[in-house]
């Protein structure tokens, strides 16, 4: 079976994204752009729903133009295009514009649990709130990793992501610091059915 | 020179300060640990003053107060707690409290903890009391956002989002420990964004 990590970074009061300010806030630090290089997504399949593909679709064909073709956004995004992926979509068709990119019509969770079976590496979210909640609700994530990056967003804040989670245990598996006051938290989930005390407990 | 004001507060992962009736996690969401507990021990132990809002002070009460409170045998940690001078900011709160060393002042937030850090020999500690301390984050009296993240995601039970209402901040990572290998302990400067 093959390990499904889902992975956002986040404002301290849970925010994927703002209004009016820049990627990652304006605050991928050294230590962080090291870390992310240090787990390339072209190790991994990559897992996106609609919403998320067209974003990044979108970044992609930005570099060179709005996006500086050597600075550090558009090297993610590059490194985006070149991992494997796969899109969870009713809506979008084919041809994709972003290469390496498979498209899934059918019920993500369904596949997901296939694909945890038959993919030959292990498999990352990016971004896709919607589906991140659908897959943890299902029992499916093995990981759950944040990036809690240094700002609150209360006014300007976007994607908020755990709207509609259920409630769930977590078991801690790795906490780091990076310069500029980013903090990586990683857990084991485990979603709670019923009464939180009672579950915890068994 | 005004002394530091610290407001600290505990969270699960998705920023919930605690839950409502249909959840039963008990206190510090089941996940309290010995490094845990030795650690609010040493924090309550140093010199310092409480200040709390109204709701804040009667939850606590009814659970610690010393002669009305629901639990008998208090632990180390929060009978610290309860042993600290304590200042409650209410309009609404008549004294006596059933607390050791309490003062309820009447009046905005805002100047009575303005007031204090000029005044105060001691640094300030708020738990809690997040209506407060939102409005004491946006007049730029908070020094220190100290925050437990407990590891658990109450989507379904949580209550009270800590950060409901905030303006936008820059934060300033000044601490961070594990505890017990499972709770986050984050201490941040914040200064409001823009």
């Amino acid at each position: 079976m093959q390990e499904l990590t889902v992975d956002f970074i986040t404002s301290l009061d849970g925010y994927g994204a703002a209004e009016g300010w820049p990627g990652w806030w304006g605050l991928q630090s050294p230590e962080y752009l090291a870390w992310l290089a240090e787990h390339p997504l072209r190790e991994s399949t990559v897992l996106m729903g609609a919403t998320t593909y067209r974003q990044m679709s979108g970044f992609v064909e930005q570099i060179g133009s709005e996006l500086d073709p050597d600075g550090d956004e558009a090297a993610s995004f590059r490194e985006l295009a070149n991992a494997s992926k796969v899109v969870f979509s009713s809506t979008l068709g084919e041809p994709l514009a972003l290469p390496n990119t498979r498209l899934v019509r059918s019920d993500p969770v369904a596949a997901v649990r296939d694909m945890k079976r038959d993919v030959s590496t292990p498999m990352r979210t990016l971004g896709s709130l919607t589906l991140c909640r659908s897959l943890l609700a299902a029992g499916l994530v093995d990981r759950f990793r944040v990036v809690v990056f240094p700002v609150i967003t209360g006014r300007t804040g976007t994607d908020r992501i755990y709207d509609g989670y259920p409630d769930v245990a977590l078991e801690m598996v790795a906490s780091r610091s990076f310069d500029g006051g980013l903090q990586l938290l990683e857990y084991v989930p485990t979603v709670l059915s019923g009464p939180p005390a009672q579950q915890q407990n068994a | 020179m005004t002394t530091l004001y610290t407001f600290d507060v505990f969270s699960t992962l998705d920023g919930f300060g605690s839950y409502g009736p249909e959840g039963d996690w008990g206190g510090y969401w089941g996940k309290e640990g010995p490094e845990f507990l030795d650690r609010r021990l040493a924090l309550y132990r140093e010199p310092q003053r409480l200040v709390l809002g109204a709701n804040t002070i009667r939850m606590f009460i009814q659970s610690i107060g010393p002669r009305t409170g629901f639990l008998r045998d208090v632990d180390p940690v929060n009978s610290a707690l309860r042993d600290l001078p304590t200042t409650v900011v209410s309009t609404t709160l008549e004294g006596p409290l059933d607390w050791p060393d309490a003062t309820v002042v009447r009046g905005d937030a805002i100047d009575v903890v303005a007031r204090l850090k000029e005044e105060s020999g001691v640094p300030l500690r708020s738990h809690g009391s997040l209506s407060m301390n939102r409005a004491l984050m946006a007049a730029d009296l908070v020094d220190r956002v100290q925050v437990t993240i407990f590891p658990v995601v109450s989507g379904r039970t949580g209550a009270r989002p800590v950060f409901e209402g905030a303006a936008d901040f820059d934060l300033e990572l000044i601490e961070s420990r594990t505890l017990d290998g499972r709770t986050q302990e984050l201490i941040y400067r914040p200064t409001r964004h823009g």
